[in-house]
C-alpha cells in the first residue's frame, strides 16, 4: 500500500521542499523551470492512481491505518474505492493541467514560489480528503484545504478584493468545519466509531437514532459551506480574486467538490429518509436556480462561470439528495462531465484576460476571429455545460432530468421536474450568453489591450479537457465500466452499471430537453431586458442577498457589539472593577451560603469580654479607615491608611502577641513606602465630581462588603466543625523542636517554609522599589538633558 | 526520603539570590542562567517521569509528618503544569536575552524572573492551602515589579490596577483560609479533604468554596474578575507576557482544579452551573474584546481571556474526558499562546509598537516570522493537524459525551469568532503593505524560541496520543482523591 502514501504525501513532501529551498528559489530567476518541475508531482500522484484502477472491480475496498490518536479512535487511514479513485483522478489530473497552464499563466514577477507552495499543499490536502477513511483523518486534510484556499484566494493580497474574498471564504468554510466537528462526534456516539467503511454498514443504525437528524444537520453544514449551498454560496464568486488557474482548479473541479463528495461517501448510510431528501435535494435545487438566476446577470466572464459553478454544484447536491441509485450515478457521472468543461472554460478566461486585459463583456466581444482556439474549445464547453448533445453534459443533463422523475417524498407530482427544467434554463441562457456575447456579438466598449490568441502552452491544458468532453459524450462507454461504475457503487451501495449514450429513443427527459432549449432560446433572447430588471430588484431590495448578512451584519455588525461589550465590560476605571468584583464576589458568596440554609449566631461575640484600651484602639482604627475615604490628598490617604494597619498592630500588642506585631509593623512600613512611590509614578489626581447614582452606589457595594465579611467571620469564629490539630503544637514543641515560644517554633520549624518565602516575598518587594528609584534617577537625568541640547 | 521534590523551587530560588550576588558580572550571570534554566528543565522531566512511574510523591518539609508541617505534593496535574511551566519559561528566558538590550535592566529582570519561576513552582508543588498563599503572594509580588522595572506610564498604570486586584485577592484568599481553618483547625489540604467531607452541606464550607473560587477565578481572570488582564498581559515586558498569558493564568485554574477535586468534592454538583455560565460569558466576551482590538499584544491578552473560558469550561464538566480536555487544553494554549506574543514582541522590536496598523507586508520582510506565526494563528484556530485542534476536540467531544449542549453551542460560536480575529491579524500583520518599511529585522535570537514553540505546537498535534494518556491519566487521578489524602498522610 505504498502506493496511498505517496499519492497522498509526495504533494505535502512536495511543498515542504519548496518551502525549504525557498530562500534559493527567490533569489535566482527560475523563468518557467519551477512550472515545469512541479508539475512532475500531479503526474506521479495521477499514474499512481491510475495504477489502482484494475483493482477496483476485484475484491472489496482496500483500506490502510497510520494510528494517530488512539484513545479517540483517530488515525489517518486510507481507502481506495470507486469514488475515492474517481476523486483522485480529477484532483490528480487537473491538477496536472493546471499546473501546465499555469507556466504560461503566471508572468516573470509573480511570486511562483509561493504559489507551487500553496498549491501542492492544496492537492496534497484535497486527495488526503478523498482518500480518508477515517472521519478525522478527513477533517484535518479538510481544514487543511481551507487554509490554502485561503492563502491561493488571498495571493495577491495588497489587492483588498483578495483579501475580503480570503477571509469570506475561511469564515463561511470555517463555520462549516466547526459544525461538522460537532457532527463527527454527534456521529461518533451513535457509531462508537470515526471509521468511514464501519460508518456506512451501520445505516440503519444510523436512520434510527434519536441523534440521526443533529448530526446530518451539522455534517450536511459542512458540506453545504464547502460546496457552495444557498445561502452560503456567496464566498465562491468573492474566491474569483484568485489567479484563474486557481479558480479552475480549486474552485471548479475540486475544492468546492469536497462537499459533494463528502455527501456521496456517506449517503450509503444517510439516504433513503424524508429528511435527507428534503435537506439535501431541497438545498440542491435551489442552489441551482439561485445560481442560474445570478449567472445570467454577471458580465464578468469569470464571476459567470463561478455563479454557473454553484449552480452546477446545486445540480449534483440535488441528484445525491434524491437518493435513488439511478440518481447517485448520474451524479457520478455529471461529476466528471462538470469538472472536465468547468476546467476548461475557466481556462479560456484565463486566456481572455490575458489577451484582452479584461474579462468584463462590457469591453470583451467578437473574439472568435482574433482567438480562433479559444473560441472552439468555449464552443464544445459552453454547449456541455448547456447540456446539448453530442457532449457529456448532454447524457448527464438527461440522466438529472430521468432522476427528477423518480424523486422519493416528493411532496407535489411534477414540482421537480418542473423545477429542474426552469433552473436549466437558465443554465441554457447563461452557458450561450459565455459563448455568443464573448465570441460573436460586438462588444459596446473596446479593451484595453488588441485581443490575442495564448501560446501552445497556454492552449494544450484547455484543448485536453474538451477533447475529453467531446470523449465524454462521444464514447461514454470508455470511462464508464472501469472508473464510473465502481464510483456509482460506493455511492449507491449496489452494483452499478451504467448504460451511457447520447441517444436512449423518444422519452420524458428527451422531451424536457427539447423543452429546455425552446424556452431557453427564448430566455437568451430576452436576456439584456431581465438583465435590466434583476438590476432593478437587486437595488431595490439588497437585504435579500446572503452577502447582506455577510457585509452589513458580520463585518459592519460585529464590530459596534464587540465595542459595546468592551463598554460594557472594560471601562477602564479600576474604581468600576473593584465595584464589579466586591459585589459579585459577595453577592455569590452570600447566594452559597444562603442557599445551604445560613443562620446568623453571635454567640462568641457576646461572651467576649473587651478592654478599654482594645475599644479606644478599635475606635482609632474606625476612623483612620474613615479618613483614608475623605483625604483629597494622596499622600494623606496612604498615611491614614498605614495607620490602620499600625493601630491593628497595636491591636496585637494588647492580645499579646508581640512577635505578630512587629512584623505588621514592618509590612506596613514597607507597603505604604512601596505605594507612595507608586503614586509617585501614576499621573495626578484629578477630581471629579461622583455623581449621586455613583455615590450611592458606592456607598452600597461598600456596606455590601463590610456587612458580608463581618457576618462570615463571626459565623466561621463560632462554628468549630472539627477540632483542631492546634494542640499538636503545643505539646511537642517543647520536646521535638526544643523551644518554649509555641509562636516562634510554628513559624522558624513547623512552617518554616512559609516564613522563607514570606521573607522572599519581602526581597522581592525591596528589589522592585530598588528598580522603581533607579527608573526615575534616569527618568530624571533625561530631563535635565533636554534642555542642555 | 528522596530531595527531589523540594528541586524546582529550590534551584530557581538559589539562582535568583546567585544572580543579585552577580550584578555586576553579566558574563557569570550568562552562565548561571543557561545551567539554572536547563536543570530546572531536568528536574522537571524526571519529577514528571517519577510520578508517572511511581505514582504520587510527597516530600515533608523539616521532616514533620503530614498534617502538623507543610508538606510538598507532586501529582500528575503538578508534574504537568510544572513541565509546561518550565518549556515556556526557558523559551522567554532565552528571549529576554534578546529583548532586553541593556545589561543594567537584565541584571533587575533575571532575579525577578527566577523568583516568579520559584512562585510558580511552589504553586503547583505545595500541599498547604496556607503555603499556596505564600507562593501566590511570591508569584504576585514578581509581577509587580517586573511590570514596575520597565515602567512607562502605560505600565505603572496597569501595575497600579493588578496591585489593587493582587491586594483584593489576597484579602479575600486570607478570609478563606482564615475561614476554613477556624471551621477545621488544619491547612493541610489532603486533612482538609478528610475534615469536610463529613461537613460538605454546611452553609459556612459553601461559602469559603465560594471565596476560594473567586480568589482564583480572579487570578486566572474569569469573567467577571478579568480587568487586569487585558492591561496587564499587554503592557508586561514581552517575556513577562509570555509566561503571564502562558502559564500563570493557568496556576487560577490549577488552583480551581486543585480546590474543588480535593478539598470540595461534593460541591462539584453545586457549582457546576455556576462555573459553566461562567466560563460560556468568559469566552464569548474574551473573544468579543478580541475582535475590537487593533492592538496585537491586546487583542491576544483579550484572547487569553476568551481561552480561560474554554478551559474552565473543561473543567466545569467534573468528569475524566473534561478535566482530560481542560489539562490538554491548558498545555496546548500555554504554548501557542507564548510563541505568539513572543512574536507580537519582535514586531514591537521592529518598529517600536504592536499596533497592527503600523505594520504589514510581514511575509516579505520575513517569511520565517510569518511561518511562524501562521502556525500559532493556525494552532490558537485549532486548524489541524496542529495541538490547538486537539484541544478544541476533546473538550467539544467531552462536552457533547455529558450533554452540555448550550455551553458546547456557546463554544463552537465562539471559535468561529476566535478564527476570525486571528486570521484578520495574520493579514494586517503579514499581508497588508506597510506604510514605512522598517529598518529592523526580526533577530534570530529572537526569532529562535518562537519557533521552538511553534514546532512545538504543531510536535504535539503529531504526537498527541502520548500526551492525551498523559492528561487523562492526570484526569483519573483527580477524580480519585483518596490516592493524594493516601499518599500525603499515610494509610489513615
Amino acid at each position: 500500500m505504498t502506493s496511498i502514501l505517496t499519492i497522498v504525501f509526495f504533494p505535502f513532501v512536495a511543498s515542504l521542499l519548496i518551502l525549504a529551498l525557498s530562500p534559493v528559489l527567490n533569489k535566482v530567476n527560475m523563468g518557467k523551470k519551477l512550472g515545469t518541475v512541479v508539475a512532475f508531482v500531479p503526474f506521479i500522484c495521477l499514474s499512481f492512481i491510475l495504477s489502482l484502477l484494475p483493482q477496483l472491480k476485484t475484491g472489496p475496498p482496500a483500506t490502510f491505518h497510520i494510528p494517530w490518536v488512539k484513545s479517540y479512535g483517530i488515525e489517518l487511514s486510507f481507502l481506495v474505492d470507486g469514488l475515492s479513485v474517481l476523486f483522485g483522478i480529477l484532483i490528480s489530473g487537473i491538477g496536472l493541467l493546471v499546473v501546465i497552464y499555469s507556466i504560461w499563466y503566471l508572468s516573470e514577477k509573480e511570486d511562483k514560489v509561493k504559489f507551487y507552495l500553496y498549491l501542492m499543499m492544496f492537492m496534497g490536502a484535497m486527495l488526503g480528503v478523498v482518500f480518508s477513511n477515517n472521519l478525522f483523518g478527513m477533517f484535518t486534510f479538510w481544514e487543511l484545504t481551507s487554509i490554502s484556499s485561503f492563502l491561493l484566494i488571498g495571493f495577491w493580497y495588497h489587492k483588498e478584493e483578495s483579501r475580503y474574498g480570503a477571509m469570506k471564504a475561511l469564515v463561511i468554510t470555517g463555520l462549516g468545519g466547526i459544525a461538522m466537528l460537532a457532527g463527527f462526534i454527534v456521529l461518533y456516539q451513535i457509531t462508537d466509531t470515526f471509521d468511514v467503511t464501519k460508518i456506512l454498514t451501520m445505516g440503519d443504525v444510523i436512520k434510527s437514532s434519536h441523534l440521526y437528524v443533529p448530526a446530518l444537520i451539522l455534517i450536511f453544514l459542512g458540506c453545504a459551506t464547502k460546496s457552495a449551498q444557498f445561502p452560503f454560496h456567496i464566498w465562491l464568486p468573492n474566491a474569483m480574486e484568485a489567479p484563474t488557474p486557481v479558480s479552475a482548479y480549486l474552485h471548479s473541479a475540486t475544492m468546492v467538490k469536497a462537499g459533494i463528495f463528502l455527501v456521496a461517501r456517506l449517503s450509503p448510510a444517510f439516504s433513503g429518509t424524508a429528511f435527507w431528501t428534503g435537506l439535501v435535494g431541497g438545498i440542491g435545487l435551489i442552489t441551482m436556480l439561485v445560481g442560474g438566476v445570478m449567472a445570467i446577470k454577471q458580465t464578468d466572464l469569470k464571476a459567470l462561470l463561478a455563479y454557473s459553478t454553484i449552480s452546477q454544484l446545486g445540480m449534483i447536491m440535488a441528484m445525491l439528495g434524491f437518493g435513488t441509485q439511478y440518481s447517485g450515478e448520474a451524479a457520478i457521472v455529471h461529476i466528471m462531465n462538470h469538472a472536465a468543461f468547468k476546467a476548461a472554460l475557466f481556462m479560456i478566461v484565463g486566456i481572455i484576460d490575458h489577451g484582452c486585459g479584461t474579462r468584463d463583456l462590457t469591453y470583451v466581444g467578437n473574439l472568435r476571429k482574433e482567438m480562433p482556439h479559444s473560441f472552439k474549445i468555449a464552443f464544445i464547453g459552453c454547449l456541455s455545460m448547456a447540456g446539448l448533445p453530442i457532449f457529456g453534459g448532454f447524457i448527464s443533463k438527461e440522466m438529472f432530468y430521468e432522476s427528477t422523475l423518480h424523486v422519493p417524498f416528493a411532496p407535489i407530482p411534477y414540482l421537480i421536474p418542473t423545477v429542474a427544467v426552469f433552473a436549466s434554463l437558465f443554465t441554457f441562457a447563461y452557458s450561450f450568453k459565455f459563448l455568443i456575447w464573448g465570441f460573436f456579438y460586438k462588444a459596446p466598449e473596446h479593451p484595453p489591450h488588441h485581443p490575442h490568441e495564448a501560446p501552445v502552452l497556454g492552449l494544450f491544458s484547455p484543448v485536453f479537457l474538451a477533447l475529453m468532453v467531446v470523449l465524454l459524450g462521444l464514447a461514454p462507454s470508455l470511462f464508464s465500466h472501469s472508473l464510473l461504475e465502481p464510483a456509482a457503487m460506493a455511492v449507491t451501495g449496489k452494483t452499478a452499471e451504467l448504460h451511457l449514450a447520447l441517444w436512449h429513443g423518444v422519452n420524458t427527459p428527451l422531451v424536457m430537453s427539447f423543452f429546455t432549449v425552446i424556452l431557453g432560446v427564448v430566455l437568451f433572447m430576452r436576456l439584456k431586458k431581465i438583465n435590466l430588471f434583476q438590476e432593478g430588484i437587486s437595488n431595490a431590495v439588497p437585504w435579500l442577498s446572503p452577502n447582506f448578512v455577510y457585509n452589513k451584519g458580520f463585518l459592519e455588525g460585529v464590530p459596534p457589539l464587540t465595542q459595546r461589550c468592551l463598554w460594557w465590560f472594560q471601562s477602564g476605571y479600576l474604581r468600576h472593577y473593584l465595584m464589579a468584583i466586591f459585589s459579585f464576589l459577595m453577592i455569590s458568596t452570600l447566594y452559597f451560603s444562603l442557599s445551604k440554609g445560613w443562620v446568623l449566631r453571635l454567640d462568641t461575640l457576646l461572651k467576649t469580654e473587651v478592654t478599654l484600651a482594645q475599644v479606644a484602639t478599635l475606635v482609632l482604627l474606625a476612623c483612620a479607615a474613615l479618613a483614608t475615604i475623605l483625604f483629597k490628598n494622596r499622600i494623606s490617604a496612604i498615611l491614614s491608611l498605614g495607620m490602620t494597619g499600625f493601630l491593628v498592630a497595636f491591636l496585637y500588642v494588647l492580645m499579646g502577641a508581640p512577635d505578630l506585631a512587629l512584623t505588621q509593623y514592618l509590612v506596613e512600613a514597607v507597603s505604604v513606602i512601596l505605594i507612595l512611590l507608586v503614586f509617585y509614578f501614576v499621573p495626578p489626581y484629578f477630581e471629579e465630581k461622583p455623581t449621586k447614582n455613583t455615590k450611592a452606589m458606592n456607598i452600597a457595594v461598600s456596606v455590601l462588603v463590610g456587612v458580608v465579611m463581618t457576618f462570615y467571620m463571626l459565623m466561621v469564629m463560632d462554628s468549630h466543625l472539627v477540632s483542631s490539630i492546634a494542640s499538636y503544637y503545643l505539646e511537642t514543641s517543647e520536646k521535638l523542636a526544643g523551644g518554649r515560644n509555641v509562636v516562634n517554633v510554628v513559624i522558624v520549624d513547623y512552617r518554616g517554609f512559609d516564613t522563607m518565602f514570606e521573607i522572599c516575598v519581602f526581597s522581592i518587594a525591596i528589589l522592585g522599589i530598588y528598580a522603581m528609584l533607579r527608573l526615575k534617577k534616569k527618568a530624571k537625568a533625561v530631563q535635565e538633558e533636554v534642555p542642555v541640547k | 526520603m528522596s530531595h527531589l521534590l523540594i528541586l524546582p523551587v529550590l534551584i530557581p530560588l538559589g539562582t535568583a539570590i546567585l544572580l543579585l550576588i552577580l550584578r555586576f558580572l553579566p558574563m557569570a550571570r550568562r552562565i548561571v542562567i543557561a545551567f539554572a534554566g536547563v536543570s530546572i528543565l531536568g528536574v522537571n522531566i524526571s519529577v514528571l517521569s517519577k510520578i508517572y512511574k511511581e505514582g504520587i510523591q510527597t516530600y515533608q518539609l523539616g521532616g514533620w509528618p503530614a498534617p502538623y508541617g507543610i508538606v510538598l505534593v507532586g501529582d500528575l496535574l503538578s508534574g504537568i503544569m510544572m513541565m509546561l511551566g518550565s518549556i515556556i519559561a526557558v523559551c522567554a528566558l532565552f528571549y529576554s536575552f534578546g529583548y532586553l538590550k541593556e545589561d543594567g535592566q537584565q541584571a533587575i529582570f533575571h532575579p525577578l524572573f527566577f523568583f516568579l519561576w520559584t512562585g510558580t513552582n511552589g504553586t503547583f508543588l505545595t500541599g498547604d492551602i496556607f503555603n499556596l498563599f505564600v507562593m501566590f503572594e511570591i508569584m504576585l509580588m514578581s509581577i509587580y515589579s517586573l511590570l514596575a522595572m520597565l515602567g512607562d506610564k502605560k505600565q505603572i498604570e496597569s501595575g497600579l490596577k493588578l496591585i489593587s486586584m493582587g491586594l483584593l485577592s489576597s484579602a479575600i484568599f486570607l478570609a478563606a483560609v482564615g475561614g476554613i481553618y477556624a471551621l477545621t483547625g488544619t491547612l493541610n489540604m489532603a486533612d482538609l479533604a478528610v475534615k469536610i467531607k463529613p461537613h460538605a452541606g454546611h452553609p459556612l464550607v459553601g461559602a469559603v468554596a465560594m471565596l476560594f473560587l473567586g480568589v482564583f477565578g480572579l487570578k486566572a481572570a474569569m469573567m467577571p474578575m478579568h480587568f487586569w488582564l487585558p492591561d496587564v498581559h499587554s503592557s508586561a515586558p514581552t517575556p513577562i507576557s509570555a509566561m503571564l498569558s502562558g502559564i500563570l493564568i493557568k496556576v487560577g485554574v490549577y488552583a480551581i482544579i486543585r480546590v474543588f477535586c480535593l478539598i470540595f468534592v461534593d460541591l462539584q454538583g453545586a457549582f457546576q452551573p455556576f462555573i459553566l455560565t461562567l466560563a460560556c460569558i468568559t469566552m464569548f466576551m474574551g473573544a468579543m474584546g478580541a475582535v475590537a482590538q487593533t492592538d496585537l499584544k491586546r487583542l491576544l491578552a483579550y484572547s487569553s481571556v476568551s481561552q480561560i473560558g474554554y478551559i474552565l469550561m473543561g473543567v466545569g464538566f467534573f468528569s475524566v474526558a473534561g478535566m482530560g480536555a481542560a489539562l490538554f487544553y491548558m498545555i496546548s494554549h500555554g504554548i501557542i499562546k507564548a510563541s505568539l506574543f513572543m512574536a507580537a514582541g519582535i514586531l514591537k522590536k521592529m518598529k517600536g509598537t504592536t499596533e497592527m496598523s503600523e505594520h504589514g507586508n510581514m511575509i516579505n520582510i520575513s517569511p520565517v516570522f510569518t511561518l511562524f506565526f501562521l502556525i500559532g494563528v493556525a494552532g490558537l484556530g485549532g486548524i489541524p493537524p496542529s495541538s490547538g485542534f486537539f484541544m478544541k476536540f476533546q473538550l467539544i467531544k467531552a462536552g457533547l459525551d455529558g450533554a452540555f449542549y448550550l455551553p458546547v453551542f456557546v463554544a463552537l460560536v465562539v471559535s468561529l469568532f476566535t478564527l476570525f480575529y486571528l486570521a484578520q491579524s495574520w493579514q494586517k500583520v503579514c499581508l497588508m503593505p506597510q506604510k514605512e518599511e522598517p529598518t529592523i529585522r526580526p533577530s534570530f535570537k529572537l526569532l529562535l524560541p518562537v519557533g521552538v514553540l511553534a514546532l512545538l505546537c504543531l510536535v504535539l498535534g503529531f504526537a498527541a496520543d502520548p500526551i492525551i494518556t498523559l492528561t487523562t491519566a492526570a484526569s483519573q487521578q483527580l477524580f480519585s482523591p483518596e490516592l493524594y489524602i493516601k499518599a500525603v498522610m499515610g494509610s489513615m
